[in-house]
This record gives structure tokens, sequence and C-alpha cells, in this order.
């Protein structure tokens, strides 16, 4: 309990603290979205998008959190746009156009970045780093992450209609494409808020972990989502205490922490789980 | 609302000279149709008669080329809640994360909003929806978890529970055992004789003239319509497919 205190009688900690809270929620929250759409290939060419975001920003604004967050958001868009467009006038389609823009514009952020020699103090965006989270971060994060479950929040039903089937939605007279690019936006601005925490390379884990694992238990998008919410939330938070006793990179740390409480899950489930499905199949042979 | 019965007997959906093209194919050529409440109606042709095409433009999911859609004497503008599509079996996400419960639900969306909370009277269209289709009792089960049948039933029931009159079915009976086809028939005409329109593409020649009233031969446009018995003749399903089968 000691220990506790006086590791949050530090203010950097009790920025991370509470940042962990909102991103966990957050990225929990929304990738349950990203989860139920099969659109995790989508979301991780994308999350690969914000690194040369931020190069370009450092060109134009230097390297500031300023710059990183409006850069990576902007690139983001843009290639996520632009592979929308060469598939909407080209056969091909947008995950192969998506492929070739992302890796182009990753090595042409590394290129610019070199040129720059400030290729070292990019990594706090690779990676992150919670400890360096200032108040800024921290209003940007509630904001952001304010609009972003607004909006996910009072437009439930239409996107979960689109979802579940994009045809079905368009007969309810909905539009699936002005959907897929609401939720392709909303997926950008919650990664953005995390790469200070979890950086470019991971926040992709942070966003799709929580959900997929609460997807092996529930049979509800509701219950996917609040619970992917709490467990992005429970899981960052519970790692910022861990990491800060046991000395180690809070981010890295995060992002494997969920992939064994996902792994876990993947085991156990009782319904879903690998150990009911070879219980299931024991039943049928003893039969 | 799922008793259409006497208001809405008398209901006509009509379609006047559609034409559909994607890009330089046209998949449907001059197609005029009207069809009545309380009828089953078949849509029967080879692949790519344009079976799919004329109900997906019908529900406005493909941009019309040319010509009108007109339900209840008033040209579509938008999507009404009244018309519902059903698409193939095989395009819907069966393992979705959604109850028996939670996929009919989505049917009283179109009528409620984006907010506007359940009410009483929504949760009883639900369950009479399910009632209707006798999968009251699979209620709570994940919709993955379903037969075919059951699947085909509970995506109808939604339809029912979006109050529509008209059912534009997309291929039903594909994939259904004996005992489903047959329960799946009877209740499809138990909401024809409800009032409901019932539109269905179909490729069992055998099954049509049993299950439905009218038969629309299509191959590309209209080869022949009318009551099935007199649409089904060898003449003019060779028309319609090429070879007589």
């Amino acid at each position: 309990m000691e220990t506790l205190q006086d590791m949050f009688s530090f203010q950097f900690n009790q920025r991370a603290l509470l940042a962990a809270l909102m991103i966990g929620f957050l990225n929990g929250y929304a990738g349950g979205y990203v989860v139920l759409r099969k659109g995790s290939l989508f979301a991780g060419a994308l999350s690969h998008t914000l690194f040369p975001g931020i190069a370009i920003g450092a060109i134009i604004a230097g390297l500031n959190p300023y710059s990183a967050l409006v850069g990576a958001f902007v690139m983001a868009l843009v290639v996520g746009l632009g592979s929308q467009g060469v598939a909407s006038y080209s056969r091909v389609d947008r995950e192969a156009a998506m492929a070739i823009f992302y890796t182009a514009a990753t090595a042409g952020g590394l290129l610019i970045l070199e040129r720059l020699g400030t290729y070292v103090r990019v990594e706090d965006y690779l990676f992150g780093n919670i400890l360096r989270v200032s108040n800024w971060d921290l209003w940007f994060m509630f904001w952001a992450g304010f609009a972003v479950l607004a909006v996910l929040i009072l437009f439930q039903r239409p996107l979960l209609v689109f979802i579940f089937s994009p045809e079905l939605a368009a007969s309810h007279g909905l539009s699936p494409r002005a959907m897929d690019y609401l939720l392709a936006a909303l997926v950008v601005i919650t990664m953005v808020t995390s790469l200070q925490a979890v950086g470019a390379l991971l926040a992709l884990g942070l966003l799709v972990a929580p959900a997929a694992t609460l997807y092996l238990f529930v049979n509800s998008p509701r219950l996917i989502f609040w619970g992917g919410g709490l467990l992005g939330m429970t899981l960052a938070a519970g790692s910022v205490v861990l990491t800060n006793l046991l000395n180690v990179q809070t981010g890295p740390a995060l992002v494997v922490l969920l992939a064994v409480v996902f792994l876990i899950g993947f085991v156990l489930s009782p319904r879903y789980g690998l150990l009911a499905r070879f219980r299931a199949v024991q039943d049928i042979r003893h039969r | 609302m799922t008793n259409p019965r006497e208001e809405h007997r008398h209901h006509v959906l009509r379609a006047e000279r559609l034409h559909v093209h994607y890009g330089p194919i046209c998949a449907l050529h001059d197609v005029t149709l009207e069809l009545t409440c309380g009828t089953a109606a078949a849509l029967v042709g080879g692949n790519g008669a344009g079976k799919s095409t004329f109900m997906k433009r019908v529900v406005g999911l493909i941009p019309p080329s040319a010509g009108e859609v007109i339900w209840r004497g008033e040209p579509i503008a938008k999507s009404t809640h009244e018309i519902a599509y059903l698409p193939q079996r095989s395009d819907i996400a069966w393992t979705f994360p959604m109850t028996v419960r939670g996929l009919v639900e989505l049917g009283r969306y179109p009528l409620l909003g984006p907010w506007r909370r359940f009410r009483t009277e929504d949760r009883d269209a639900v369950q009479h929806a399910m009632n209707l289709m006798r999968i009251d009792d699979l209620a709570d089960r994940q919709i993955g978890a379903l037969s075919g049948g059951q699947q085909q039933r509970a995506m109808i029931a939604r339809a029912l529970a979006q109050d529509a009159h008209v059912l534009l079915l997309d291929e039903p009976f594909a994939g259904l055992d004996q005992p489903s086809q047959e329960l799946l028939a009877h209740l499809l005409r138990d909401l024809v004789a409800n009032g409901h329109l019932v539109v269905a593409s179909h490729h069992d020649l055998k099954t049509v003239s049993g299950i439905f009233d009218v038969v629309v031969l299509l191959n590309g446009t209209v080869i022949a319509q009318g009551p099935s018995a007199e649409v089904m003749t060898a003449a003019n399903l060779t028309r319609a497919f090429g070879a007589s089968e």
C-alpha cells in the first residue's frame, strides 16, 4: 500500500494512470467495432500510416506532440481514403492498394527522419512512453475519446446494422460507404490518442485485443463494447502499476499482457474456448 | 402490424420499365411487373438472369439506370420499412455475436431511429414475429447455432418486426433440407394469406407451382409472367434457360 502511495506521489505517475484509464477504455470499446467488422487487417494497415505521418508532421512543424498527432491523423486519412479511391476506380481491391501505400509511406517516413537526424527520438512514438504524457496530452485524450465514444454510442443502432450486414443497412436507407468512412475515421482518432502511451507500432494491439477476448465469451455486441472498454481500462491501469514496480516499459508490457489474457480466454472460455471444444469432442466419442 | 390483411390486401408494387446496367453490362432490361399484396411470386431464371438485381433495385440497393418502382401509387424515393429485402443466407455473417431475439430486434430500428427507446409495443412486435416464424423457443440462441431453415425464419421474423408488407427473399429455400423447406413454404403461405406480398427468387422448378401463385420468368428481361401453371410451359422455360429443363 505504501509503495502505491509513494508511486502516485509523483505527478508523472498520476498522469500515466489517468492516461491508461482513458485510452484503455476508449480503445477497448472502439475495438469492438473493429473486431465485429472483421476490420483488424484494415485497422492494422491504418496503424502503419501513423508513423510516417509523425515524420511528415515533424518536417513541417518540428517533432512535438501537436505535429505528431496532426501528421499521424492526416496521413492515415490520406492513405485510407486514397486506397478506397483506387479500389473504387480500378479492379485492385482496397487491401492491396493500402499495402502499397502504407509500406511506401513507412519507407518514406524512415528516409525523411534519417535525413532530419531525429530518428532516435521517434522511438517514443513507435513504442510509446506513458510516463512522458503531459497535461496537454491528457486533455487531448479526454476530448478525442469523448467525441469518439459519443458518436459510437449515439449511432450504435445504425452502426450495428452496418457491421452485421452492409446490405441490410443499405436496405434500411443507410449509406454503407458513409458508415465505412465514419468508422475508419473514428478508429484513426482512437489510435492517435494512444500514440503517446503505446506508440504507433503497438496501438493496434490495445485496440483489438480486449474486444477479441470478450468475443470469446459473450454473445452480445453491447457486452463486447462495454466489456472490452472495462477490460482495456483495467489492464492498462494494472500495467502502469505493475511496470512501475518491475521497472519495465509500460506500453510493450501492456500489449504483452493483453495477448496473455487473450490466450487464457482462448483456452478457457466455457463456450468458445479450446478446452470446451476438446471436451465436446470427447463427449461425442464417449457416447 | 404483421396482420395487414384487409387494409393492405390491395396494395400494389409496380416496376415500370426498369433498366439496370453494371458499367457496360446490362443486367436488367425493360422489366415491367405488377404484383399485388396477398400473392406469392417466384422469380425464376438461370444464373445472371437478373433475379437478385431486380430485388435489389426495388429496395434501392442498386442505383437506378432507368425506370421507376411504384409502391401504393407513389414512386419509391427513399427506402421504406414496408418493403424488406432478405439477402441470401450465405451473405450473412452468422458468427456475429447476436441472439435470435437480437436479430429480430434489428427490424425495429428503422421505425425507432437511432435513439428512441424500445417500448412495450416494440417488444410485442418482436415476440409476435418470432411466434409467427416459430422460433420463439430459440430466442436466446446465438444465430450461428441455428439450422439453415431456422436462420431463414429468423431473417423473415426480422422483416416482420419491421412491419414489412412486402418481403423480397433471395433464394430462401437454397440449402434447406426437405422438412425445413416444407415448413418454410407453409409459413410463407400463411403470410400471403394474411395479406403480405412475398417475392422470392427460386431455382427448383419442381416446387415452384406448389409454393407460388405467380411466376415471373426472367432472362435479363421478363420472358413470361402470370399464374404458375400458365407460365411454366416447356416453350417459356426454353426461352428463359436457353434449353428445356
